[in-house]
């Protein structure tokens, strides 16, 4: 078990971390092209939801610098 | 060896460094701060003068005031937006999710999420069901309909981004459940103690053994598990039972790894204190008895910052054989407003659940009633026996309880045995204390 640890401790998160800015900002730019089409809108707002929920496990690990 | 990302719901959270974990913790608490004192009338007049940049250490933290379900109440009594008051942390228009409390100890509190809020409890709750084993090959039943009671929705919404296939059994009697069950072949249940002692029991007057119809694994919710009931429940199913502990306004904030001894702290999405009893100042040491006091840091539709649980919890040693990183708790032994003056004898109802549930199997269902008689207090344990139970054993069962009681509690019981199935059986909270008292 303190291998297998070990082994996802040294992952480097920087590039996970950037993926999920990535899909924040290309979730942003879908909104502003969708207008006011509740399909965008609506749907862009629930995948926000799960990118933070991604920043709050992966991103706040990487901004500490792990 | 063991693959952490199949162990772990998030390895890189579960196993990282305690330094680490409370590095993020008092990181979003500054966040918090700043976004409730910016969002909810509550805070802006609550951490008047009190700024993020203030919180440096764990010491900064207890100077923060405490919050209380009164406090709740008072910021939604009265106050707009109906029905969530000054609490509320955003437009009234983002809350998607209605929660209300039970009112078991008073009016309830309601509590609004967002949708984001509310994805963020159920990430919690997926950290929660990955722990106690539960994965995409399982079938879930729900024998509840949930109403606006938020645990079994965490859990249910839960299970379905694990994978799980889950199975709602709201509109169906006990014996309805018990045939859907096996009709379905579920392997995993989730519900509270009290409803899955009695399941087992319906099962067992069908003629059935519950430990053959195939349910591997059992997430307790709703109410208290002493480690008794909870062992018992192992033993009438032949499952895995898990405990967690948590409430409508923090959300579940520790739960149980595989070992099943004792409870994670749910880090870093909590920032929970242990405070002793008496102050609520200081951090008790592992193995002190303390109060809870909870920090939920992902939250923005209801921000909460160090509500005072009223969960009465034995702080646990550091460290764990399944890898995990975070704070523990050893026990939970109940809720500081549940600790009655009795006789002059500080008296907590687990004391008696844990008697009955490891010692008493022939004890079905009990109920505890404390009333003024005079100038005394007189308490009574209602048990109601097994049916096959003759008069003799009847008569040996109540002396030996009440026996086993005084030596426990410093109390003498008044023992009533009662007519088999007479006493409620309850699929939400139960109440089997009654303090007739006031």
């Amino acid at each position: 078990m303190p291998n297998a640890i070990k082994e996802t401790q040294g992952l480097d998160l920087g590039p996970m971390k950037a993926i999920i800015d990535q899909i924040e900002r290309l979730l942003k730019t879908l909104d502003e092209q969708g207008g006011t089409m509740p399909v965008i809108e609506k749907n862009v707002k629930a995948m926000s939801c799960y990118v933070n929920v991604l920043k709050f496990g992966i991103s706040d690990l990487a901004e500490l610098g792990r | 060896m063991i693959n952490p990302n199949k162990h772990y719901w998030n390895p890189l959270l579960e196993t990282a460094p305690p330094e680490t974990l409370l590095a993020i913790e008092l990181k979003n608490l500054g966040k918090l701060i700043e976004y409730a004192k910016a969002h909810s009338v509550f805070y802006q007049k609550k951490y008047q003068g009190i700024q993020a940049g203030d919180i440096q250490g764990l010491e900064d933290v207890r100077r923060l005031p405490l919050v209380d379900k009164e406090d709740l109440r008072q910021a939604q009594e009265g106050r707009p937006p109906f029905p969530y008051g000054e609490l509320l942390g955003v437009d009234l228009k983002d809350v998607t999710h209605f929660r209300q409390t039970s009112g078991t100890t008073g009016r309830p509190v309601y509590v609004p999420e967002s949708f984001e809020s509310w994805q963020w409890r159920i990430e919690i709750w997926c950290h929660i069901l990955w722990m106690a084993g539960f994965r995409e090959s399982d079938r879930v039943f729900v024998p509840f309909g949930y109403n606006v009671y938020v645990a079994f929705w965490e859990g249910h919404y839960a299970a379905e981004k694990l994978g799980c296939e889950v199975v709602p059994g709201g509109a169906l009697d006990t014996r309805g459940r018990i045939s859907k069950m096996m009709e379905i072949k579920a392997t995993a249940l989730l519900n509270t103690p009290t409803y899955g002692l009695h399941l087992a029991e319906e099962v067992s007057k069908m003629g059935l053994d519950p430990r053959t119809i195939g349910i591997k694994r059992i997430q307790c919710a709703g109410e208290p598990l002493p480690q008794a009931t909870r062992q018992r429940l192992e033993q009438l199913w032949g499952a895995e039972v898990y405990d967690h502990i948590g409430g409508t306004e923090p959300c579940a904030w520790a739960a149980m790894c595989g070992e099943r001894k004792g409870l994670h702290i749910m880090e870093p999405f909590f920032l929970v204190e242990i405070l002793d009893m008496e102050t609520l100042s200081r951090e008790v040491d592992p193995g002190e008895l303390g109060v809870a006091v909870v920090t939920p840091l992902g939250r923005h539709s209801f921000p909460l910052i160090r509500f005072n649980t009223q969960d009465v919890v034995r702080r646990g040693e550091d460290g764990c054989p399944c890898g995990r990183t975070s704070k523990r708790i050893a026990e939970v032994t109940g809720r500081s407003d549940d600790l009655r003056k009795i006789r002059g004898v500080l008296f907590t109802p687990v004391t008696v659940e844990e008697i009955v549930r490891r010692e008493f199997q022939e004890i079905v269902e009990y109920e505890i009633v404390v009333e003024r008689q005079g100038i005394m207090d007189e308490i009574t344990l209602k048990l109601e026996p097994q049916e096959e139970l003759g008069v003799e054993a009847l008569k040996e069962l109540t002396g030996r309880i009440s026996e086993r009681l005084k030596t426990k509690t410093n109390l003498r019981f008044r023992i009533e045995a009662v007519a088999p199935g007479s006493l409620p059986r309850y699929t939400l909270k139960s109440k089997r204390f009654k303090d007739l008292r006031r």
